[in-house]
């Protein structure tokens, strides 16, 4: 059997040297380990640079709009469970103006893998400042510096109980591979944070810098939410790497509905059973 | 003295009002029995009174309405609901408006409630029988009682203040007979149940299997107190020596029971929808909760969603993955939902959205109805794509719309919305004609293995096949940018470039034409009572029923009117309508709004300007009456 190409013939539209051209080799390495079929798998991105990634890769794709992306998911995992659902987006799309739905993914365990190239910085609209930019960055939209507390994407993804939650550099393709390849593999919904500079855009988080502050997990206990969580709030270096991973239900198995088979492949149901339905207004 | 009130105890007794016992050294009780012995003798004259004089009482009605008002937790709408069940099991045809409040407790809320021995346009505005249960149904109600109409009031509970002409009062002491059987006070409502089936003829036999119905979760207790309770109102009732209204010789038919949500939920069942993502706003709930009970049974996938943009954006992802979908909301969650609206323009993902109108802007009315959001729909998102609008006139249309939407959504590729409003999503109508027997058609779709597939192929028709994830070879990208044929972006290095620009020409060509075909097909054939008629009456939607009763009532006054129901809202087919509207004198709209807005859309697609726009935009349901009258001034 021919190895599957993973690369689709539309070819990537980021600046040279962006932190997602590592991001879309990772994403192929985890569909080439775990031999993934394109036909199953289904990429899902909202909007911002990162969000283009669906077109570069040899898949079912829905590239839809500013932050939404992972209701879009769910629907699709909702209709046919059965499919790969893996969303990319950015950390405006996601951490932004999509917070809310990710939190509630999280909390349904929907069997997606979330991967967000994080930048800390709005590239496509020409850099201001993200939910995820540093206190004191100066952007065009905050050119005193920021003054809010960035969102702590892990922090906040462990309380929302998501199932798998992981950070990776898109400078280190190969330990990211890794770390996308759990997140599909884990039933479940997984969050994989990847640091990935934008190097047009955000002149402070570039790859050097995140190269001084990050750090490996290594030897952490996966299991220990409490663990988790005193890395996720780490500041002095910032980990990359798996924090927790458990195993709980997943929506699709706790739904009534869902749980006797993938909702495509249920036929409308027989006429007796609605004429049966029909008793109830007599 | 004392003989008098020892002979109405006697009366009491003979009325079999068991509760009160003889203990007259309590001080308390004595006056309890005074009051007490003294409304039952009332009580017993006025059953003479009706017995001899009531106009009421002729077993030649047609029909009857019945209004019920109370506070809100007095359990008004489900006494209305049970009422409104043992009419259609007598085999009488029946319409209802629930008028409630965004209140959990207190205010003012009432019910409606019209039966007939033929099926009925609508629910009515006249009042035959006001039943009581706070002292502010009369204040607000009595103006609007028949001539020959009758009021139903518990006694003990009459404010002095309030003056009224006593020979209009059946007087039954709801509260008592139900503090007699239940410590619940709420199961007053059976005991008017009880009165009401006994004064319209309802046989007890339906009264009883009902009231089983409805406490059937309740346990075998409750269910017998109310059963005792119920009977009690009866059997008062019945020795009031009233005539039941409707004679028990009605022919039997089978006659259902449902609201307008109910009908658009069985009907997306009917369709094959089998996801349903919806956020609870009133007056579209009931979708989700009729839906939610039965998932199981229909298999359709239901999920409460965290807002309307995560219910259609949801929806949207699964009708994507090939299964039918549908979102429900009102005004306020559509207008969270009209960016992805546009991305199901854009991606040409079928969909089937519900926006069950109610009086705005922002929260507006919540309670209140209003037909105000057509602006809205006809506009919702930013750039132009094709959409489809229907809006049923009834309960039953309701149901067929809902499956006709479907099947449009995915032959065109486009969204469908339907407009239903609070007047149709929560009246509960007869409904004698449902049938399960739609022919499901999904529209184009691809072939597996194609080699060089076009998801989004520049057809004559503009309808592109589609594919489904886990297709073989018919891989592609859905984008929200714009894209070629196979959806790859012409939207960033591509864009302005010649190549760039002659798709963007293409692709927005493609996607508008997709519904002039469907344009072309919509006809518009009026409802006449009489040939060459020069007067038309346009409405759509949730009115329908009251503008026909209102014909009728102009028709009485030697005054003929046409009328035409536009159930497809949009697209308009101008040249058709223009055909039409050129061979009346007088056209008429009425609209529940404030501006005109289908009058509008009409003219913006004919030049045709309506000089008679009767507008309601009070919250209010529309009554045949105001049509009437409306009408009436103008000509005069």
């Amino acid at each position: 059997m021919n190895e599957i190409d993973y690369k689709s013939d539309v070819k990537p539209t980021w600046c040279p040297g962006c932190g997602d051209y590592g991001v879309l080799n990772s994403i192929i390495k985890a569909a080439k380990m775990l031999s993934l079929k394109p036909e199953n798998t289904v990429i899902v991105s909202g909007i911002g640079c990162s969000s283009n990634l669906p077109h570069f890769f040899n898949s079912y794709s829905l590239h839809s709009i500013h932050g939404r992306a992972v209701a879009v998911a769910e629907g699709i995992k909702f209709a046919n469970h059965e499919l790969n659902v893996i969303v990319t987006g950015g950390d405006g799309d996601g951490y932004g103006i999509g917070l809310n739905h990710m939190i509630h993914a999280m909390r349904r365990n929907v069997d997606i893998t979330y991967v967000v190239m994080d930048n800390e910085i709005y590239g496509l609209t020409t850099g201001q400042s993200s939910p995820t930019s540093m206190l004191g960055h100066k952007t065009k939209s905050t050119p005193f510096g920021v003054i809010e507390t960035p969102v702590n994407p892990i922090a906040q993804a462990l309380s929302a109980s998501a199932t798998y939650v992981a950070r990776g550099f898109s400078g280190d393709p190969g330990h990211l591979a890794e770390l996308i390849k759990g997140g599909i593999s884990h039933k479940g919904f997984a969050l994989i944070d990847v640091f990935s500079p934008c190097v047009t855009f955000n002149k402070i988080n570039t790859y050097d810098w995140f190269r001084k502050n990050i750090y490996k997990l290594e030897g952490n206990r996966t299991d220990d939410f409490t663990e988790a969580m005193k890395h996720a709030k780490e500041t002095e270096r910032l980990p990359i790497g798996l924090f927790y991973k458990t195993d709980t239900p997943t929506y699709e198995e706790r739904d009534l509905v869902l749980k006797k088979s993938p909702l495509i492949k249920q036929d409308r149901v027989d006429n007796n059973i609605l004429e049966k339905l029909m008793e109830e207004f007599a | 003295m004392i003989a008098i009130i020892f002979m109405q105890y006697v009366l009491c007794a003979w009325f079999q009002i068991n509760s009160i016992k003889p203990i007259f050294w309590d001080k308390e009780a004595f006056f309890h029995i005074l009051k007490y012995s003294l409304n039952s003798f009332i009580c017993c004259m006025y059953a003479d009174l009706l017995k001899t004089g009531g106009v009421l009482m002729v077993n030649s009605v047609k029909d009857f309405s019945i209004r019920l008002g109370g506070m809100a937790g007095d359990g008004v709408s489900s006494l209305g609901e049970m009422i409104s069940k043992a009419s259609v099991r007598m085999g009488l045809y029946t319409a209802t408006y629930n008028s409630y409040q965004s209140v959990i407790r207190g205010g003012h809320v009432w019910y409606q409630i019209k039966m007939g021995v033929e099926p009925l346009k609508s629910y009515g505005d006249s009042i035959d029988l006001l039943v009581c249960i706070t002292n502010d149904t009369l204040t607000y109600h009595m103006p609007y009682l028949n001539k020959e109409g009758r009021v139903l009031i518990d006694p003990m509970r009459i404010d002095p203040n309030i003056k009224v002409d006593e020979s209009r009062l059946v007087k039954v002491p709801f509260l008592d007979i139900a503090t007699k059987y239940s410590k619940n006070p709420i199961v007053q409502n059976t005991v008017i149940f009880g009165c009401v089936s006994r004064i319209t003829g309802i046989s007890w036999e339906v009264v009883e299997g009902v009231i089983r119905d409805n406490f059937i979760n309740k346990g075998d207790a409750i269910t017998n107190e109310n059963l005792k309770a119920s009977k009690a109102g009866y059997d008062l009732i019945l020795s009031y020596n009233i005539q039941p209204i409707f004679a028990d010789n009605i022919p039997p038919k089978k006659i259902f029971l449902m609201t307008g949500n109910d009908a658009i939920a069985l009907g997306a069942a009917a369709a094959g929808c089998k996801f349903l993502a919806q956020y609870p706003m009133t007056p579209a709930t009931s979708i989700l909760h009729w839906l939610s009970a039965h998932s199981n049974d229909l298999n359709i996938f239901v999920k409460q969603t965290e807002d309307e943009i995560a219910a259609i954006n949801m929806a949207i992802g699964a009708s994507y993955a090939g299964v039918r979908s549908m979102v429900a909301t009102s005004g306020g969650g559509f207008s969270l939902m009209v960016e992805a609206l546009g991305m199901a323009g854009m991606i040409e993902v079928p969909l089937v959205v519900v926006d069950s109108q109610r009086s705005g802007p922002s929260t507006g009315l919540p309670t209140k109805t209003e037909q105000a959001d057509l602006n809205m729909l006809v506009g919702a998102s930013q750039g132009e794509f094709p959409r489809i609008i229907l809006a049923p006139g009834s309960v039953e249309e309701a149901f067929y719309l809902t499956q006709n939407a479907f099947n449009l959504a995915d032959r065109y590729q486009v969204p469908v919305i339907i407009a239903s409003d609070l007047s149709l999503s929560e009246r509960y109508e007869s409904v004698t004609n449902i049938k399960f027997d739609m022919k499901i058609d999904r529209g184009a779709i691809a072939t597996e293995g194609e080699p060089d597939f076009k998801r989004y192929e520049y057809t004559a028709n503009g309808i592109s096949r589609r594919s489904f994830p886990g297709m073989v070879g018919t891989i592609h990208t859905a984008s929200s940018d714009e894209h070629d044929e196979y959806g790859k972006l012409v939207s960033d290095v591509l864009a302005g470039t010649p190549y760039g620009v002659s798709k963007r020409i293409e692709s927005m060509n493609k996607r508008m034409k997709k519904l002039e075909n469907f344009k072309k097909i919509i006809s518009y054939t009026p409802y006449s009572v009489k040939k060459d008629n020069n007067n038309l009456i346009i409405s759509w939607g949730s009115t329908k029923g009251v503008v026909r009763e209102a014909i009728e009532l102009l028709s009485k006054a030697n005054l003929f009117f046409d009328h035409l129901h536009m159930d497809v809202v949009w697209p308009i087919n101008g040249g058709a309508m223009l055909e039409l509207l050129k061979k009346y004198e007088n056209v008429y709209m009425v609209e529940m709004n404030y501006t005109g807005q289908l009058a509008k859309l009409i003219t913006s697609e004919t030049g045709y300007v309506f000089n008679h726009l009767m507008l309601k935009y009070d919250g209010e349901p529309l009554y045949p009456v105001e049509v009437y009258k409306h009408i009436r001034k103008v000509i005069s």
